[in-house]
């Protein structure tokens, strides 16, 4: 994904999602002072807790919410500033693997990623289409395009909607939990498949409590601890390190080496 | 290719219902007749064919295919806006609503001038208490969608109650013929409002069928698409309830066919509504002329085709709820 030309009317202004923001429901503040900017081509995480905030900084990203104070720029734009195709032209976004209210096949599903780039009122084009079929023989599950999207497996349908999102083809791509309901076999592929798609030179954010998915697969992390600040943020070796861990979860786990990789191990 | 076959379907019954009834026309002289809109010269013993003809059995078979589209489809938009394949007109309360107004506008003539827009009106209140009173938390249950949509409908019928009650006679007469739900009283005025409305309104709702794939996913992956969840669900909503309010209003209420047809729609050609919402409104529609045709013709006097309806739909939910529960919920 070529970001500049997509701004060529600006002086190419970094594609890259810049995250300044606090954000409060209610009386109660849930999220305060972060400031993160990711890379065009990195896959970030973001860890923490359940209850540290993860999910709304996720969906304030997405503009599902809309932060008190603050605001998260793509490429150099306020999102809060951005209509609902136009956000869409950014990002995509991949919720957990879920069941559809109606039946839909892999294909239909991932064509869906093509809404914002259809014009007129019918739907999807030639060119559309080619490019669902692209999508889904790159992640190996062109087999699957006549199947019914709700009787597949759970990784199965992970993949439709990571197929969904890259024919969405945006620079950026926000994955909610995307391992959490998989078996460990889908979940090396899910993650392995991110690697691939970042490499491809967009940026993707992860939403995990997979500590060791972090330190194994992605090239930044930005910790949230239970006071609803950042922890810790950088490079997974250093912001997810023993004494990160320890402020965050107590004296259950450690950091380990294993074949020059960092694994966590319960202690 | 069943959307086709669908549409032949559509044009043999609806020619063949011109035929049938208590007066049986040959076929020549029946196309003579159709060829003839001017009528006959006074005294051709084809002059009360034309009649038939004319004034009573094509108004009535057009208003029928208007009113099959418009609550077939409409049952179609309500399950997709809603993610929820057991919701159409009748079940969200959405016809008793409409009902009311139009009532309310039959009774009270001098100060709602059009039946057509109170029946719009009371219609759109009954779909969004129906949905305000199921919403929790964003999230909007299969089952309290129809309990709230049952609640919403009782409602609506009781105070329609209230109304007959308050009626003069000649508005009581007008509410119950009209409020059973039939053809008999169909004229050439019904049609030229109805049929070009739901019209209309069918091809707007069709145009934005792929849209309506897209709600059906949920608001947060539709905003994520560039599918904008609440602007287009009131603009589908809306769409879906004027089509019904304009079938209610010249009809009364007739159930279950937005949910029958629909099913049936996606049983065959899968569930993109580019292809379910043509496919419903034919099949809405000729389902509708072969109840209509069967009403006027099983006994000597007219069943309320809303009785015919109902009959054949309540079965159809229960073999939906016992076959297909495990997709449902």
């Amino acid at each position: 994904m070529d970001c500049k030309k997509r701004d060529a009317s600006e002086k190419s202004p970094p594609c890259r999602p810049l995250i300044n923001y606090a954000f409060s429901y209610g009386a109660h503040e849930i999220l305060r002072d972060i400031t993160f900017e990711a890379g065009e081509g990195q896959l970030c995480a973001l860890f923490g807790p359940n209850g540290s905030g993860k999910t709304t900084l996720f969906k304030c990203c997405l503009n599902f919410l809309q932060p008190k104070s603050g605001a998260i720029y793509f490429g150099g734009k306020p999102i809060r500033e951005m209509n609902v195709s136009a956000m869409a032209k950014w990002a995509a976004y991949v919720p957990q693997e879920h069941k559809a209210a109606f039946p839909f096949t892999v294909r239909e599903v991932a064509l869906m990623g093509r809404s914002p780039h259809m014009n007129g009122f019918w739907g999807s084009g030639n060119a559309d289409r080619e490019k669902v079929m692209e999508v889904l023989s790159m992640l190996n599950i062109d087999h699957l395009a006549h199947k019914n999207y709700n009787a597949l497996s759970g990784g199965q349908r992970q993949l439709t909607l990571i197929a969904r999102a890259l024919a969405q083809d945006t620079p950026l791509i926000f994955l909610d939990e995307p391992t959490s309901s998989l078996d460990f076999k889908n979940q090396l592929l899910i993650w392995n498949l991110l690697r691939e798609i970042a490499g491809q030179g967009r940026t993707v954010l992860v939403c995990t409590h997979d500590p060791n998915h972090v330190l194994w697969f992605c090239e930044q992390v930005i910790v949230l601890g239970e006071d609803r600040r950042v922890a810790s943020q950088g490079p997974p070796r250093r912001a997810l390190d023993q004494n990160v861990l320890r402020r965050l979860f107590g004296d259950v786990c450690r950091v380990a080496q294993a074949d020059g990789v960092d694994v966590v191990l319960p202690s | 290719m069943w959307i086709i076959l669908a549409a032949g379907l559509l044009c043999v019954s609806a020619f063949a219902a011109l035929l049938i009834g208590a007066y049986k026309p040959g076929l020549w002289e029946t196309l003579a007749t159709i060829a003839a809109p001017q009528g006959f010269p006074p005294g051709d013993e084809r002059t009360v064919l034309h009649t038939i003809i004319w004034e009573i059995r094509l108004p009535r078979i057009l208003l029928a295919i208007g009113v099959g589209i418009a609550l077939a489809s409409s049952g179609a938009v309500y399950q997709g806006c809603f993610r929820n394949p057991l919701v159409e007109p009748y079940i969200l309360g959405v016809s008793a609503g409409a009902a009311f107004g139009a009532a309310l506008g039959i009774v009270f003539p001098k100060f709602f001038l059009s039946i057509q827009l109170m029946a719009f009106a009371g219609g759109a209140i009954a779909v969004f208490s129906a949905y305000a009173l199921a919403r929790r938390n964003g999230d909007t249950p299969v089952v309290a969608l129809v309990l709230a949509g049952v609640l919403i409908g009782s409602i609506a019928t009781a105070l329609v109650s209230v109304l007959k009650y308050l009626a003069n006679d000649a508005a009581l007469r007008e509410i119950v013929f009209w409020y059973m739900g039939g053809f008999y009283h169909v004229s050439w005025p019904d049609v030229r409002i109805v049929l070009p409305g739901v019209l209309a309104g069918f091809t707007l709702i069709w145009a934005l069928s792929w849209k309506l794939n897209v709600l059906s996913m949920g608001d947060e992956e539709a905003r994520a698409l560039g599918v904008h969840p609440e602007r287009y669900k009131v603009v589908l909503v809306a769409l879906a309830t004027f089509i019904t309010a304009l079938s209610v209003s010249a009809c009364g209420i007739i159930a279950w066919i937005g949910l029958m047809m629909p099913h049936a729609a996606r049983m065959l050609l899968g569930p993109d509504h580019r292809f379910v919402l043509p496919m419903s409104a034919i099949m809405g529609a000729l389902y509708l002329i072969i109840c209509d045709t069967l009403a006027r013709t099983l006994i000597q006097a007219e069943i309320p085709v809303g009785i015919i309806t109902s009959l054949l739909g309540a079965p159809y939910l229960l073999y939906l709820l016992r076959n297909k529960g495990k997709d449902l919920f």
